[in-house]
């Protein structure tokens, strides 16, 4: 107790004024972007699955053109072959390599997907951008159109669509995008409302700040993690519809193929050939599980307040 | 409430016009008739004109329309040019049974698997059963259901011979469509309640009941699932929508006598009626569905206030 008394006066210096360190910001800057990435790339599942959706897209494009067969050359010497070194994975009734259409059947079920989210990505964040920015009478009567639109059933309305248009993967995505778009919207003006209510928003308008450069500069880059969230959602949910239509006979027509297409002709050869519906069964599912553990990978990234 | 719920049955009055317009007016592009091609154009001009009288295709267009939407709020949708001289909603009603038989054993199956799972999960988080859940969640919402339909009727009914396919006769014949349209209920709501019961687990009044030396068991019934399992209700719309549009390829999988299926039907027999018929049954099922979840989910739970649009996000 008595060694701390013996302490001479002159050790004792004044703190002094150090506001500047005590502010100091010891954590490097990270836009809400950079942080959303540190998050992704711990999360290996998510990770993992981003890899396959690439390697798969990838080999969707080469194999198809790389590989001495064609997804439409028949060779009916050779039909319902077992998976051999010759075609890994079999020949169909026709005699066309499985292992080709199965690959360019996955492209074109992602250039579906992709393009369907796309689309709806357009309509539907422009559409829920302008009724919330506008609000007031616009935004009441673009809800109105909105809350009519949602009590359609969107399948019945699509396969409709596809009766009446003349078959393609144009028809597909544009009989897609008729209700499609209304939960971007939704969600889009739901964030953007939200936004604009915020104090930085307030802040930014008591500054002076034109309301363009606020949304081009505060609402826009706020709202991006969510359009992304719900693009990654609405590619496997377009490639299923796709799949769905095609199963159902009302998409794509041979020799043209999808996964869909596999799928609906390995069921009907499942008493002679399982292995037809097997694989491109194994290929979508692998599809839809990557697509879905990106998408959760990312929601809990981008988004981590956000409820699942 | 009345208020909410009026202004719900005019916008459902309203959507079901645009259905019935919009499907109208793609019938009309259709190409084809209902009629044979070749047999109609060997008839005489006269017996053409008698045979589009008699349903009532010589009329203009928007007089057709009309009489058609007259028609319909009378509870007649024309008769089914597939099965001749039978009205729509007889063909209709006729085949509601099995689809109402399979859709709701594949509600409560899901139901009762997904919660047990949940719940479970969300006791045990990061545990064996948790993982399990969640693995199981990712495929039940990835594995398309006429996927699930037709690897299910290859390996149990073709392969193992264990359950009858392709036809209906007994209980037996709808335990597959049944086990393929679970999946997604199940994954559904298994992931649901897991987040929400992990959620409700955070709270302080669980804390204080676990401080108090309350019982696991009776913690979780007594606190925990009375607030959990309400938020169910609001997934069970999407569940009932997501099992009408499964049973469309899972009924015509397994050749099942059921809605979906005629709808399948239908479509390939180009039988408009019956299409324009089984298009307005669906929305109406569907806007139903939705309206009596969201009135349901105002009433059981307290915290929620109906006030205009916000029940309805």
């Amino acid at each position: 107790m008595n060694a701390q008394m013996n302490i001479p006066q002159e050790l004792f210096t004044p703190a002094g004024d150090n506001t500047a360190k005590q502010e100091h910001i010891a954590r490097q800057h990270h836009s809400a972007f950079y942080d959303g990435w540190i998050r992704l790339r711990k999360n290996k599942a998510a990770v993992v699955c981003a890899v396959i959706i690439l390697i798969i897209a990838v080999m969707s494009i080469v194999v198809p053109m790389t590989s001495k067969y064609t997804y439409f050359d028949t060779d009916y010497a050779n039909k319902i072959a077992k998976p051999s070194a010759e075609h890994p994975f079999g020949t169909d009734l026709f005699g066309r390599d499985q292992w080709v259409r199965i690959w360019y059947g996955t492209g074109i079920s992602l250039l579906i997907g992709l393009a369907a989210a796309l689309i709806n990505l357009l309509i539907g964040v422009f559409y829920g951008a302008i009724s919330a920015i506008m609000g007031g009478k616009v935004d009441a009567i673009m809800q109105r159109i909105i809350e009519v639109l949602v009590g359609i059933p969107s399948l019945i309305i699509v396969i409709l669509f596809m009766m009446a248009l003349p078959p393609g993967i144009w028809t597909i995505i544009a009989a897609m995008s008729v209700t499609g778009w209304v939960n971007m919207a939704r969600l889009v003006r739901a964030k953007i409302l939200n936004l604009k209510s915020q104090e930085f928003v307030l802040a930014a308008q008591l500054l002076g700040t034109s309301t363009w450069k606020i949304i081009l500069r505060h609402l826009i880059p706020n709202t991006i993690s969510v359009i992304v969230i719900q693009v990654m959602f609405a590619i496997p949910s377009a490639i299923f519809t796709e799949a769905f239509l095609s199963f159902i006979g009302v998409g794509l027509s041979e020799p043209k193929a999808s996964l869909g297409v596999l799928i609906n002709n390995g069921y009907k050869a499942l008493r002679a050939a399982p292995f037809l519906l097997i694989y491109p069964a194994i290929a979508i599912i692998l599809i839809m599980i990557c697509f879905s553990i990106v998408g959760d990978g990312l929601r809990d990234a981008f988004d981590p307040r956000m409820k699942h | 409430m009345a208020k909410y719920i009026g202004k719900r049955l005019i916008y459902m009055a309203v959507t079901l016009f645009v259905v019935a317009a919009l499907t109208f007016t793609l019938m009309k592009i259709l190409p084809g008739s209902p009629f044979d091609e070749e047999r109609f154009l060997r008839l005489e001009e006269a017996k053409q004109a008698e045979a589009l009288a008699r349903y009532g295709l010589d009329k203009p267009v928007p007089i057709q329309f009309a009489r058609y939407i007259g028609n319909m709020l009378k509870g007649d949708f024309g008769i089914s040019f597939y099965y001749t001289n039978i009205p729509v909603t007889k063909v209709i009603f006729s085949r509601i049974g099995p689809s109402a038989l399979i859709g709701a054993q594949a509600i409560l199956i899901g139901l009762a698997i997904g919660l047990s799972l949940g719940i479970i999960a969300a006791c045990r988080h990061n545990g064996f059963i948790d993982n399990f859940t969640m693995v199981l969640a990712v495929l039940g919402i990835s594995v398309p259901n006429f996927v699930a339909a037709a690897l299910l009727q290859y390996y149990f009914g073709l392969k193992l011979g264990w359950l009858p396919i392709g036809f209906w006769k007994s209980w037996s014949c709808s335990v597959l469509p049944s086990v393929a349209l679970c999946f997604s209920p199940l994954a559904t709501c298994a992931r649901f309640i897991r987040t929400e019961t992990l959620d409700v687990l955070q709270q302080d009044y669980i804390v204080t009941a676990r401080s108090k030396g309350m019982t696991q068991a009776r913690m979780l019934i007594k606190h925990t699932l009375r607030n959990s399992i309400i938020p169910v209700i609001t997934i069970m719309g999407p569940m009932v929508v997501n099992l009408l549009t499964g049973s469309l390829a899972v009924e015509s999988i397994f050749s099942i006598p059921g809605i979906g299926g005629l709808f399948t039907e239908s479509v390939k027999n180009n039988d408009y009626n019956v299409i324009m018929g089984l298009t307005m049954f669906y929305s109406l099922f569907y806007m139903v569905t939705i309206l009596i979840v969201d009135v349901t989910y105002g009433l059981v739970d307290p915290r929620i206030h109906i006030a205009g649009e916000e029940a309805a996000e």
